[in-house]
């Protein structure tokens, strides 16, 4: 160590921050070295004027603070923490918000109101031509002398034919394309729009073993009570696989589905009720509620009720009337979710005919069955059928 | 209790003893404001000063780690309240930085016999501890009154330690001739006092 590493270290050993080593070393330098020995004392001598100078005491009154201060923070941390960090509080937020929209979304989408559009109805009941194509004259088919020749008996098979072009079309897509088709196949079979009237009309031009429409003059002459009996197997056993494919899962974000397809998948799911049973259930305890109104001159429909379940909806449409002279009941059902289920008609005093949708392919559903194919439209203040 | 080093009345203060923190403040309290007080020049400035400091480590204490010194982390706690403080007083209004240029207060109420020791030195301390620049001032005050050793004092100044030993050295040879020029020489000094430190 030479003599200017010596020199700094004098304010170490002045300080005593030398080790007992480097103190004795520089120590023993001072005393050989009058410049180091003079810097030694001066720094010393300051230090000793400067020990002259007392501390301050600090005033009494702050110290009970910091003491109840210090108190608090203890008790403080002793407490359990009840707060969560913000990002696991929006989080959860986040969380139970989307779960909320997730639950709300697919409510809506699984009971949302809509009227079926004619094509729907068909498809739905299995029973008829694409709307494109003409009805058979009246004269055509006299629903009076059905016979396996008449254009009427001829036309289900071509519905059926028609049936299968439709349902080849999705397969023929790839499978990214196939929904698009569908869509497109769907968007083909739609009619025009429809007044209210025809659009609720789940029968509207899905017939066919039935003659047009005639006009009120061949009433009479076209009752569609013809062959009821043919109408009995109608069910669900023939349901086309095409439509149940439709079906999808009710997604946040995913574009509301036709009509049809929706009410193909909630009559698919296993926690919608059957419509029927929903309305012994009802009716077997005491829920339902009952509304009735008389329609004066209006033989299509001389009488309708309306029954409702307690959260006012409707359950059950019925109604009765005579038609080309005979007096039938015809009875419409709806779901939980709002979606037309199930049918009955009787004539006269005939056995009750049941239909459930979808309708087989074909099946022939007689015409006072056309009414509301939802549950909202099925009300006392709808327009009655007369015809 | 009173032998007990400070890091250990710490831990057992961040274990919930509140008689370890009323320790610390009895200890620390008095240097800690006499170096506020010199530091600033201003009493009630120090004051404050010092109760914030001892607030702050209240608030901070969980996050303190015992390898950290208690003392050299409560000084840099109060000297950096003190440099914020200055700073905004100067923005407020132009005056100087903490206690530049300006004796300190003296104490109000001095003890009997400070006060007869204070009446020939006293004074001529003050004035020449004022009259040094705020930096050298600042490691002298670190070094003489609080004790710590001149590599704490680069820690809580954050200088480097051969800076902190020139502004000491400075602050020595400042002090020295400051007090010459005032009359006082060496043997005014009472040399019971240096060795204990």
């Amino acid at each position: 160590m030479n003599h200017d590493a010596f020199q700094d270290r004098l304010l170490d050993l002045a300080y005593g921050e030398l080790s007992p080593r480097e103190t004795r070393e520089v120590e023993a330098h001072a005393e050989t070295c009058p410049g180091c020995r003079a810097a030694l004392a001066r720094i010393r001598e300051t230090r000793r004027l400067a020990s002259a100078l007392p501390l301050e005491p600090a005033p009494e009154r702050g110290e009970a603070i910091l003491v109840a201060a210090a108190r608090e923070a203890i008790r403080a941390r002793a407490r359990p923490r009840r707060t969560l960090p913000p990002w696991l509080w929006a989080g959860s937020l986040a969380t139970v918000a989307l779960l909320a929209v997730a639950a709300v979304s697919y409510r809506i989408l699984a009971l949302r109101p809509g009227p079926l559009a004619p094509p729907e109805a068909e498809v739905l009941l299995g029973s008829g031509r694409t709307p494109a194509e003409p009805a058979p004259p009246p004269t055509s088919a006299p629903a009076d002398e059905p016979t396996p020749a008449s254009p009427a008996i001829a036309a289900p098979a071509q519905e059926e034919e028609a049936r299968r072009d439709r349902a080849k079309a999705p397969s023929a897509s790839s499978a990214a394309g196939a929904a698009p088709a569908e869509r497109k196949a769907v968007a083909e079979e739609k009619p025009e729009a429809k007044p209210l009237s025809q659009a609720t009309d789940a029968f509207a031009g899905a017939r066919v073993e039935a003659p047009a429409p005639p006009p009120p003059s061949a009433a009479p002459a076209a009752p569609p009570l013809a062959r009821p009996e043919a109408a009995q197997v109608a069910g669900a056993a023939g349901a086309a696989p095409e439509q149940k494919r439709a079906q999808g899962p009710g997604l946040i974000g995913v574009a509301p589905e036709p009509a049809r397809s929706r009410a193909l998948a909630t009559a698919d799911t296993a926690r919608v009720e059957d419509p029927l049973e929903r309305h012994r259930r009802l009716r077997d305890a005491g829920r339902l509620r009952a509304e009735a109104v008389v329609f004066q001159a209006c033989p299509g429909e001389a009488w309708r009720k309306v029954e409702t379940d307690p959260e006012g909806r409707v359950v059950a449409y019925l109604r009765g009337g005579t038609l080309a002279g005979k007096p039938f009941e015809a009875e419409l059902y709806y779901g939980e979710d709002g979606a037309l289920g199930a049918a009955r008609f009787r004539a006269g005093e005939g056995p009750w005919s049941t239909y459930r949708l979808p309708a087989a392919p074909g099946a022939d559903v007689p015409a006072p069955l056309r009414g509301p194919t939802r549950a909202e439209e099925a009300t006392l203040a709808a327009p009655p059928r007369c015809e | 209790m009173p032998d007990e080093r400070d890091e250990t009345l710490m831990v057992r203060f961040q274990a919930g003893d509140v008689r370890a923190f009323e320790e610390l403040v009895r200890r620390h309290r008095t240097p800690l404001f006499s170096f506020l007080l010199r530091l600033t020049g201003d009493r009630g400035r120090a004051e404050d000063l010092c109760q914030e400091a001892f607030l702050k480590v209240v608030k901070a204490s969980e996050a303190w780690e015992e390898r950290a010194r208690f003392q050299t982390w409560l000084y840099a706690i109060a000297r950096n309240l003190a440099v914020d403080e200055a700073r905004r007083r100067a923005f407020r209004r132009t005056e100087p930085l903490p206690g530049e240029g300006r004796a300190e207060a003296p104490s109000a109420d001095p003890s009997p016999d400070r006060a007869a020791e204070g009446a020939l030195l006293r004074p001529k301390l003050e004035a020449a501890l004022a009259a040094l620049p705020p930096e050298q001032r600042e490691v002298f005050l670190l070094r003489e009154q609080a004790g710590l050793r001149f590599a704490e004092i680069a820690e809580v100044t954050s200088t480097p330690e051969n800076t902190v030993k020139s502004r000491m050295r400075y602050a020595l040879e400042a002090l020295r001739a400051e007090l010459e020029a005032r009359g006082v020489g060496p043997g005014d000094a009472d040399p019971s006092r240096s060795a204990a430190r």
